[in-house]
């Protein structure tokens, strides 16, 4: 038997290989995308996990404040456990040296270091006394261009400061995912060098050996009291995942929906191709090969088709995650302050994950067939219209059945609204609904055409005819469709509210900030003062406080500037909002509401720095900067919050004709060498929306790679409609039609597949976009979208869709032409 | 003598240790700023226990980097070691922090504290020198190695300058000096913890002081250094600065005679010959472990023996820093006992002490 199935396959393949090889590429490019996103995903959290680990290395617990920073108290606490063999304070420092990150550690450089921070005993004080000292990975040097002993400038809030590159470290060595941007300075020297406040970010511990890390933590933690708090390794990473939850949720639903689709492609493809056995395999049952046998070359060809479908679909995907993780590491970066990804590794289980997908949807592909060969009736398989038939009788019962989904989704949707993962329950269900939907559609809609001659109208009309196999390729394309239609309506939807939002909130003429996230120093803030033509200036300040268990941030502006108009869109417009937050109330960001529960009247307990206070939410605005929340707070109230502490950004109100352009030149001329960024009101527009764009980057290549998948299943199915009609079309030719006609015919019947695709995609895809907007983001992220459709980008994409079915088509239609009158004496396939 | 600074010369000029120093007591007990390197340093003998107790004051910087409270111009060493003279088992203690309220710190005169510094890990008790009652008290301890060590000293002979006014050249080179006097005989009591057993004891120590910015010569690798405690009430100071082929680049000493006058004695005034050899594990270093120590002059011949082998501190701290540190016994002409100081045996001779001093 295995002999015959080594011919057989090879008689099949050498007829027809484009078939095979889109099959195959089929399975690769749904086993790719998994492996892609799931790839993406672990390495963003392993990255900010390193970074977490880099040089404080595996301490088995650190103490971090709930606010602010530690003081040297909680060294002593550490310091007096019986258990603690080590105590290092940590202090960190986010600095820029030209365009290169700085992610500074800064610890007590005269105790033992871990790994590879060992200097030898010559060089025991230099840390502590060359001004400047800081060690340095080799590729972040070399990115410098700076050797041992050189210095070079950085730049932290609105301060310049010239460092001295003391050592070069292979931090690599001990952490493989440590970032290059890892550096390491002596506590006094940073605290010194950049001015920073007093106080620690972290105590990273060290135990003695055998020691009982939980009761350490305990007994630490109970004398810390609520101003810190003790975690592990493994905690400190969790909260970071926390804080990636969002993003990384998006991305997972991405891939699973392009797995869905890859599935469905596998799926097309193998049917398909098992179709066209059906004949040699109602043969071989005939002839007395048992059920057994002939499953077993089912499942051979099957399991043959998933592994080179899966070796090809591994690497390609980890290529792919390999070229795109510029783009996550940059979302990362802009929106989380995380490290960026710099290495991928590819962890086994992702591996496993891939060739499980790719195998088992081929398994999955091949079962309807497989449940067929089992039947008892040899003749069965001889007739090819019996799938046909079966499906036929289907198609009714299978629309029942999208309609009770579809009723059953709406009446979930309305029901489950509080319940998070509804939205995703949905979508799945929505995409379930089109597919079974598709079959009866098809069908009836085709039938309502009648041909008058052999062009368009016929291949419409043909569609019903192949039917199982013409449903899947519209299936499958109509899933990728939604997917792209209702992701690209919701980027735009999302992009439209954004601009709107930002017309309504960036107003001034002239912001001014650091590019670290830092602090203006009090030279920076008199020059920005004395800047000429200014009618109001607005202060931001930035904080942070306790609110239960939560940590939010605090901002603190000069919320009535005379002449202003408000810049916070609140969610319910009510008279004297402002008036209250003046008075000492706070506003609060709409995703902080959602997600806390919070609304207008409500009083709320925050605790600071400063104490314990209780304050009253004036209003709920609008907000997209952050999906963890803000609360704002009028100057005054911020002080007595949370102290006097420097402002971070400034925006100036210009007077009515003043020339903003010049009025930026002027400042950055009189700013000089500050490492202060200058934008105009236009400028700082096009920055937010370029941060949003980068961020969903991401999204276009699932597009893609579903629209590709969803492409190729028409090429396929229209490929083994070439073949499988020939006796009809050798009849055809006999009868008088051109070639152009029979070609015309395929093309056209590409087009059609194509356009009911496209047809069902849209539809899908709207119920798609409303699910997104209203339910997944409120439920995640917790911001309105307003729905805003992208026409332009979405015909686009349309026309796309159908000049791509056309494209598909041509190979096929080609083959179809080609058929010569003498197919019709021939029988077998 | 022993071990002083391990950091890089900083630029800016460190205080050089003078002939015409204006000597103030108790008050130059305390810590001194502007030299580089200082220590106290305690060695002594009570009951079956010799001890070890020494603090070191390492300066980095002349100048405090402003803006922090964790910048700090000096680092605190301390070493600490004790044998069972019954067993021969030595133990070895260290602890290195930098100036900081929580981790180390010097007093200044009048204040009792002298130097004090966190125990090592595992430790709760800080390891401190103290001036109580008109003496010295040390305390240090470590929980995990389990011994601990709390004594206080009078003054039984005056106190003596190891050079004229406390000058003590250490080279050719006018600079390479350090300001030097000792306790020779110090009536110690108080209580030394071994394996959970406390001891009341009494004894004798010597007490080194030392500070300075210069104190190793050119080619200089290391020293040999007796402190020698004799029955006849007299004591007998000796050091010996050796090149790296071992030959003697520079030596001196003092002898003290029963009412403290000291005697200042050059090269030619003695000669040392060492023999034995007992070979470091941890640090494969090849350590003499007899001496034969001759003052014709004096008529004095002395065999000196070590009263145990193994008495190496090797600090893991510190890479590359070992020396003996070890109490022996004096036979000969007079009979007595005391201290011997190797440093800069093995292969890392001369790396970590030449960079610093």
């Amino acid at each position: 038997m295995v002999r015959y199935f080594a011919k057989a396959l090879a008689a099949m393949v050498a007829k027809s290989p484009v078939l095979y090889v889109l099959t195959v590429l089929g399975v690769a490019l749904g086993v790719a995308s998994v492996v892609t996103i799931q790839l993406i995903n672990d390495n963003a959290i392993a990255a900010f996990a390193a970074s977490v680990r880099a040089v404080t290395g595996d301490d088995e617990l650190t103490i971090v404040p709930t606010l602010g920073a530690l003081d040297d108290s909680a060294m002593r606490v550490a310091l007096a456990d019986a258990a603690t063999q080590t105590a290092r304070p940590i202090v960190r420092v986010d600095a820029l040296a030209g365009e290169e990150r700085l992610s500074i550690v800064a610890t007590d450089l005269t105790q033992p270091t871990r790994g590879p921070l060992e200097l030898g005993a010559e060089r025991a004080g230099d840390p502590l006394v060359t001004p400047g000292w800081i060690a340095l990975s080799h590729e972040l040097a070399a990115r410098l261009g700076v050797t041992p002993g050189g210095t070079f400038t950085a730049v932290n809030g609105s301060r310049r400061v010239v460092l001295t590159a003391g050592a070069l470290v292979d931090f690599k060595a001990t952490l493989p995912l440590a970032p290059s941007s890892i550096a390491v300075m002596d506590i006094a020297q940073a605290q010194a060098v950049f001015g920073l406040s007093p106080g620690l970010d972290e105590v990273a511990i060290d135990l003695l050996d055998g020691a009982d890390v939980l009761a350490a933590a305990a007994r630490i933690g109970e004398v810390l009291g609520e101003r810190a708090r003790v975690l592990t390794p493994d905690e400190r990473a969790e909260e970071a995942a926390g804080l990636l939850a969002a993003f990384r949720l998006n991305l997972t639903a991405l891939s699973l929906i392009s797995l869905a689709v890859g599935v469905f492609l596998i799926h097309g493809a193998l049917q398909a191709t098992l179709l066209r056995r059906r004949t040699e395999l109602g043969v071989l049952r005939a002839l007395g090969a048992t059920r057994r046998q002939v499953v077993g070359l089912v499942i051979g060809e099957v399991m043959l088709i998933g592994c080179l479908g899966t070796a090809l679909g591994l690497p390609l995907g980890v290529v792919a995650a390999r070229a795109n993780i510029d783009v996550v590491s940059g979302t990362l970066t802009n929106l989380y302050l995380l490290q960026t990804v710099e290495e991928l590794r590819v962890p086994v289980w992702v591996i496993a994950v891939g060739a499980a997908v790719g195998l088992g949807s081929a398994l999955l592909g091949a079962t309807l067939s497989l449940i067929e060969l089992r039947r008892e009736d040899a003749r069965a398989l001889l007739v090819v219209s019996t799938l046909q038939e079966s499906l036929l009788v289907l198609a009714p019962r299978l629309l029942v059945g999208a309609a009770l989904l579809g009723s059953a989704t709406a009446i979930f949707g309305v029901a489950a609204r509080s319940w998070a993962p509804a939205g995703f329950v949905i979508a799945v269900t929505i995409l379930a609904t089109v597919v079974l939907a598709t079959p009866w559609l098809v069908l009836r809609v085709s039938r309502l055409v009648r041909p008058r001659g052999f062009g368009f109208g016929y291949s419409m009309r043909s569609l019903g005819q192949k039917l199982a196999a013409n449903a899947f390729a519209v299936a499958s394309l109509a899933i990728a469709v939604s997917m792209m239609f209702g992701i690209t309506a919701m980027v735009g939807s999302f992009r439209a509210t954004l601009e709107s939002w930002i017309g309504s909130t960036v107003r001034a003429d002239i912001y001014v900030s650091t590019e670290t996230r830092g602090r203006l120093d009090d030279d920076v803030l008199r020059t920005i003062a004395a800047t000429p033509g200014t009618r109001a200036s607005d202060v931001l300040r930035k904080g942070e406080a306790r609110m239960g268990e939560r940590t939010v941030r605090l901002s603190g502006v000069n919320v009535s500037l005379p002449g202003v108009p408000s810049r916070w869109p609140l969610l319910h417009a009510e008279g004297g909002v402002l008036e209250a937050v003046a008075g000492g109330g706070l506003l609060v960001s709409e995703p902080l509401a959602r997600k806390a529960n919070l609304a207008r009247g409500e009083r709320i307990q925050l605790r600071t720095l400063t104490g314990e206070h209780e304050l009253t939410i004036a209003g709920v605005f609008y907000d997209y900067t952050t999906e963890q929340g803000t609360m704002v707070v009028d100057t005054a109230t911020f002080v007595r919050l949370v102290g006097p502490v420097a402002p971070s950004s400034v925006a100036l109100y210009l007077n009515h004709g003043v020339d903003i352009d010049a009025t930026v030149r002027d400042l950055q001329r009189r700013l000089g060498d500050s490492p202060v960024v200058v934008r105009s009101n236009q400028r700082l527009r096009a920055t937010i929306l370029d941060i949003f764009d980068q961020t969903f980057a991401i999204t276009v290549i699932l597009q893609a790679m579903s629209f590709l998948i969803a492409v190729a299943g028409i090429a396929l199915t229209l490929l083994i409609a070439a073949r499988e009609r020939a006796a009809e079309l050798a009849l055809y030719r006999a009868l008088g039609a051109t070639r152009c006609q029979v070609f015309r015919i395929f093309v056209g019947q590409g087009l059609s597949l194509g356009a009911f695709g496209l047809v069902l995609g849209a539809i899908g895809g709207a119920a798609l976009v409303m699910v997104l907007i209203l339910l997944i983001n409120r439920a995640y992220f917790g911001w309105t979208i307003r729905l805003a459709l992208p026409g332009w980008a979405l015909a686009e994409q349309a026309a796309t869709i159908l000049a791509a079915a056309v494209l598909a088509a041509l190979y096929p239609a080609m083959r179809a032409s080609r058929t010569p009158s003498q197919e019709l004496v021939r029988d077998d396939l | 003598m022993t071990i002083s600074s391990l950091v890089t010369v900083m630029a800016l000029a460190w205080t050089n240790a003078k002939a015409d120093y204006a000597w103030r007591f108790p008050e130059d007990h305390w810590g001194h700023h502007g030299y580089k390197t200082e220590w106290w340093y305690f060695t002594g003998h009570a009951g079956r226990f010799a001890y070890q107790f020494t603090m070191f004051k390492v300066g980095l910087s002349q100048t405090q980097l402003p803006g922090s409270r964790w910048s700090t111009e000096t680092l605190v060493m301390g070493h600490v070691a004790l044998t069972d003279l019954a067993s021969g088992e030595h133990r070895f203690a260290e602890v290195l922090q930098r100036v900081q309220p929580e981790l180390a710190g010097y007093g200044v005169y009048p204040e009792p504290l002298i130097i004090w510094c966190r125990g090592p890990a595992g430790t709760s008790e800080p390891w401190e020198l103290v001036w109580e009652d008109g003496g010295f008290t040390f305390r240090a301890r470590d929980s995990r190695q389990k011994f601990a060590m709390n004594l206080s000293t009078r003054e039984a002979k005056p106190l003596v300058f190891e050079g004229p006014n406390g000058l003590s050249k250490k080279g050719r080179d006018q600079a390479a000096a350090s300001l030097y006097y000792s306790q020779t005989r110090l009536a110690t009591h108080g209580s030394i913890e071994l394996d959970g057993t406390r001891y009341d004891v009494t004894g004798e120590s010597w007490m080194d002081k030392e500070f300075g910015s210069n104190l190793l010569g050119g080619d200089q690798v290391g020293w040999d250094w007796f402190s020698l405690q004799l029955e006849d009430g007299r004591e007998l100071m000796l050091y010996v600065l050796r090149r790296a082929d071992g030959g003697v680049d520079w030596a001196s000493g003092t002898l003290v005679d029963r009412h403290g006058a000291p005697t200042y004695l050059g090269r030619e005034d003695f000669s040392i010959t060492s023999s034995g050899a007992w070979v470091s594990q941890a640090s494969g270093a090849r350590y003499p472990t007899h001496w034969k120590v001759s003052l014709p002059a004096h008529g004095l011949i002395l065999e000196v023996d070590a009263e145990a082998r193994a008495q190496e501190n090797v600090s893991r701290a510190i890479p590359a820093l070992y020396y003996w540190e070890g109490a022996v016994k004096v036979v000969g002409s007079v009979s007595g006992r005391g201290f011997v100081e190797l440093t800069g045996y093995g292969p890392h001779a001369g790396q970590v002490l030449r960079v610093g001093l």
